[in-house]
């Protein structure tokens, strides 16, 4: 591997993980340009991680910390060049939704943005279907303390969510 | 409203993406310098170090010039010990990986931003203390001393002393200028998950 000639197999495993990384970066950024940015840096830091990646972990495990990591640590930058990778993306992210399906995840992702960071992380992990455990290996805290975690960001979700109108 | 649990499924279909990216965009994005706080780290370090090393060699250079060998020595080995303390945080900025989990790695980011503000104290503590005893050995030499009452010693004590702290508020201005916003966000998120409710 040398210079900026990507593995065979990284383009693909971006493609299959484009899912993850959009939402992840849709729960920390608050506006177009953010996200952008953080698509661009997740990309960027996966590339960087793949060349160590060893599979003591699951490959959505590892994309789902390498994401989260990324997404908790980066600063609001000034504008940079942002090179945007697709725009095969939906764009529902910052057009007017067109129907309640879609306005339902909008308010939802509005909802988890005004949680704390962490919180955030945790949510998006019960949202993705993760088990408990699976959630504790990819944060780093006990099985435990997820469920009790969970059980207040839930009902603070909840709270929210009935607080639309 | 639906339960949060039925969410689940709105948000699972919510976004699958089919997408074929373009090879060259993507070796583009990978070309690119990351804004991530630990390459400006490693960065910063980088630089750091460097500066260390020059202005060693300066210093050692100045002494050698006004033929204080034995200074030259001495300050040479103490800022090699400076460069390699900071080549050691170095290191440890760049062991930690992105693959880490969440806690490991917020804490492991931590523990780098504080590794700086140490490093600035070292390097302020060695320097200033050596830079101290070498001026009253060199005007000790000189005989300067010799017509000094109690009040000088104490004015030269004194005006030390008080240097010395102001130097220490300035590298802790510097450090929450620079790291300080960061860190206290990094330490709330951390407590945050460490929490147990």
């Amino acid at each position: 591997m040398s210079g900026n000639s990507i593995e065979p197999d990284f383009k693909p495993l971006i493609e299959d993980n484009i899912g993850i990384i959009t939402k992840i970066c849709r729960v920390y950024a608050d506006n177009q340009e953010d996200f952008d940015d953080y698509f661009q840096e997740v990309t960027l830091q996966l590339w960087k991680s793949y060349k160590n990646f060893r599979g003591k972990s699951s490959l959505s495990t590892w994309v789902y910390r390498v994401a989260l990591n990324v997404c908790l640590l980066q600063i609001k930058k000034k504008k940079r060049n942002i090179i945007v990778l697709t725009d095969q993306l939906p764009t529902s992210w910052y057009e007017e939704a067109t129907n309640e399906k879609e306005e339902m995840v909008q308010y939802l992702y509005a909802s988890i943005r005004k949680l704390k960071k962490d919180d955030r992380a945790v949510i998006f992990l019960f949202l993705e279907d993760k088990s408990y455990q699976e959630i504790s290996e990819i944060l780093g805290i006990t099985v435990s303390n997820v469920g009790v975690k969970l059980n207040r960001i839930k009902q603070r979700l909840k709270e929210m969510m009935n607080g639309r109108a | 409203m639906e339960e949060l649990d039925d969410l689940k499924e709105i948000w699972n279909n919510s976004e699958k993406p089919v997408v074929n990216l373009e090879r060259e965009k993507l070796e583009k994005v990978i070309s690119k310098k990351s804004t991530g706080i630990l390459d400006w780290l490693k960065i910063i370090a980088k630089i750091e170090d460097w500066g260390n090393f020059i202005f060693s060699i300066a210093s050692i250079i100045y002494f050698i010039y006004y033929q204080y060998y034995d200074w030259a020595i001495v300050f040479g080995i103490l800022c090699m010990g400076i460069s390699f303390y900071f080549h050691y945080i170095y290191k440890i900025i760049h062991r930690i990986s992105y693959s880490e989990n969440v806690l490991e790695f917020l804490e492991d980011t931590y523990a780098a931003l504080r590794s700086f503000l140490r490093k600035y104290l070292t390097a302020l503590f060695v320097i200033y203390f050596i830079s101290f005893i070498a001026s009253l050995a060199l005007n000790m030499e000189a005989d300067a001393f010799e017509k000094l009452n109690a009040t000088s010693w104490l004015i030269i004590i004194g005006s030390g002393i008080i240097g010395f702290f102001v130097a220490w508020i300035l590298i802790y201005t510097y450090y929450y200028l620079v790291y300080g916003r960061k860190a206290r966000k990094l330490k709330k998120m951390i407590e945050s998950l460490k929490e147990k409710e």
